[in-house]
């Protein structure tokens, strides 16, 4: 079935829906993470440690993400990038044609504030590091599709984990052009979709022999 | 045991063989039998080795001490052959000989009333997949088990889902269950495979289902995993130790698909832990091991989850141990009903049919009692003067 609107099509293509429900829970491991963190290390228990709280799920949703690729759970190549500023890092997933980053906002409506990525970041140096013809085109071709690379959010927030949503964000307007349903709203769906009970609730039962043999008889 | 004496067939003649069982099972010494029968060790030591026949008087005496109809004693005692691999007791390091022997005892008898039930009952096929040999010398990595997990999950038309009811899983695909007392605390649970049927015989001792059904996967592990070891080899403790680890792995990646546990769990917090439980009957220390195994949480969050595991003391009894029902072996129960209530065997001769005493057959198969017309009807007591 192909989705109406274009962007719609690519989120499904680019993060297929067999694997979305590993966002939430990884998400929920995240937020989970940060908070027993700061529950046990005192020093993280200051106002100043409260405020930056969403840095800790940040690192923590990283972890979680770059842990789900690594083990192949989640069909994307992973990459630590520089932020805008290069304040740090975040990890970022690469699906065929699409960057994937994960943004905390308080308003799943609206585009996180303006992330500039650092651009031609694949050809820094390869000139001084790569004398072959060949493998310098390789390299070039492959950061040209990097570039071409449209870029998703996963959306989710705030204090809570109140959602967790896919996006393809509008490239000029404070909003997107198109938004999955909330997945944190899948608990209800996924629960009563996770898997039930499976194989026998009792232990076979017996078949005497002289019966069989008489079936056999019957059927001769 | 049935009180009714049946005056033996001389024909047949005392099985020496016999009576070491009999004395093994209920790990009894040659001494204390004889002190018991006011005879000497010595005495005893000739009956076992048939150098001597115990006299009517002594053969009735023995039966009572040894909780066995004297029928069993005249009755032949089959090769125990075809025994492969080997016995996997757990915490194998600790158990005494005298345990070891009587499970050894108990084994053979539950080999034997299985080869009874199978001349009269069709046994379901042993269906379980050909898991392939450890990549590595030094033995199974975890992905690979991880994927025999999956392998047996699928050749036993399982998705990733909890398991219903381990045992029944098990009967249904040709495995013979037994639950019983193992005499030891140390020992919860073994396997083996005898001519080419596996066996998992639980310990009655362990309260917890959750647990129990975490041993039942543990001994499937070994029946695939390690089908080829050798008594002897269980001689070194660090193949006995790497062995137990590839063998909760397994247990734990059965009991817990990889792809179940990323899309479930999310917090190594108690409350989360016990709805896991309750969902998957698995406990929740089992559970939380099995994250940390993925790698859903690291060690150190491992560490405080056991912190709290020991500060509210949950390590041999969790929250919902209590709610959770066993699961019980009803196969050869089940086998036992449909022969007795269409009268495949005579009700009056089962003791006579089967060789052993009710009371070991219905223990043997899981289960304090076996409900037959005989059992309720009015006993028959014939002594001999001594």
């Amino acid at each position: 079935m192909t989705a109406d609107n274009p962007a719609e099509e690519f989120v499904d293509t680019e993060i297929p829906s067999r694997v979305r429900h590993l966002f939430p829970s990884a998400l929920r491991r995240a937020y989970a993470a940060a908070d027993q963190t700061m529950e046990r290390d005192s020093y993280l228990g200051t106002p100043g440690a409260r405020y930056q709280r969403g840095d800790l799920i940040m690192l923590a949703a990283s972890y979680e993400f770059q842990e789900l690729v690594k083990s192949n759970d989640l069909p994307f190549d992973g990459t630590w990038e520089f932020f805008a500023r290069p304040t740090g890092k975040h990890f970022v997933m690469l699906s065929d044609r699409a960057r994937i980053t994960t943004n905390q906002i308080a308003d799943p409506k609206k585009r996180p504030r303006r992330a500039v990525f650092r651009e031609n970041y694949a050809e820094l140096n390869e000139q001084s590091l790569f004398d072959d013809a060949e493998e310098i085109a390789r390299q070039r071709a492959a950061a040209a599709h990097d570039r071409e690379r449209r870029l998703l959010h996963v959306l989710h927030g705030y204090q809570d984990l109140d959602f967790v949503c896919l996006a393809y964000p509008h490239p000029e307007k404070n909003r997107h052009i198109y938004r999955t349903q909330n997945l944190m709203r899948l608990p209800h769906d996924i629960d009563s979709g996770l898997p039930p009970a499976e194989g026998p609730q009792e232990s076979p039962t017996p078949q005497a022999l002289e019966n069989l043999e008489r079936h056999i008889r019957d059927d001769e | 045991m049935n009180d009714l004496v049946a005056f033996p067939d001389r024909a047949t003649g005392f099985v020496p063989q016999r009576l070491t069982e009999a004395r093994l099972a209920l790990q009894i010494s040659r001494a204390e039998l004889a002190r018991d029968l006011h005879l000497t060790g010595q005495a005893i030591g000739y009956y076992e080795t048939g150098d001597r026949r115990p006299d009517m008087s002594v053969l009735l005496r023995i039966s009572e001490i040894l909780r066995q109809p004297v029928s069993f004693f005249l009755s032949a005692s089959p090769a125990f052959d075809g025994l492969r691999g080997t016995r996997f007791f757990r915490s194998i390091g600790t158990r005494s000989n005298k345990v070891n022997q009587a499970l050894d005892v108990k084994t053979k008898w539950l080999w034997e009333l299985v080869g009874f039930v199978s001349k009269h009952i069709k046994l379901p096929a042993v269906s379980l997949p050909d898991v392939p040999a450890p990549q590595s010398e030094t033995g199974y990595h975890v992905r690979e088990i991880e994927e025999i997990t999956t392998q047996v999950r699928r050749h036993w038309g399982l998705g990733d889902g909890p398991i219903a009811n381990v045992i029944a899983l098990f009967e249904t695909h040709g495995i013979v269950v037994t639950r019983f007392e193992l005499g030891s605390d140390e020992i919860d649970a073994f396997s083996c495979w005898i001519r080419q049927r596996p066996y998992v015989l639980l310990g009655s001792e362990k309260k917890s289902s959750s647990r129990s059904r975490f041993d039942a996967a543990h001994e499937l592990g070994h029946l695939l995993l390690h089908r080829h070891i050798a008594q002897e080899d269980l001689e070194d403790k660090a193949v006995r130790d790497h062995i137990e680890s590839e063998a909760n792995t397994f247990a734990g990646a059965f009991l817990l698909p990889r792809s179940a546990m990323l899309r479930e769990f999310y917090s190594a917090r108690m409350k989360h832990l016990e709805g896991l439980k309750s969902r998957w009957r698995v406990s929740m220390q089992a559970i939380a091991h099995r994250a940390k195994t993925i790698g859903i949480i690291d060690e150190h969050q491992y560490i405080l989850f056991r912190k709290q595991i020991s500060h509210n003391r949950w390590h041999k009894n969790e929250p919902l141990d209590d709610v959770i029902p066993m699961e019980q072996p009803n196969w050869l129960l089940k086998c036992w009903q449909l022969l007795t209530d269409k009268q495949i065997v005579r009700e009056a001769g089962l003791e006579d049919e089967t060789g052993f005493s009710l009371e070991l057959v219905a223990r043997l198969f899981g289960h304090e009692t076996l409900k037959t017309k005989a059992a309720l009807a009015p006993k028959m007591v014939f002594r001999l003067s001594e």
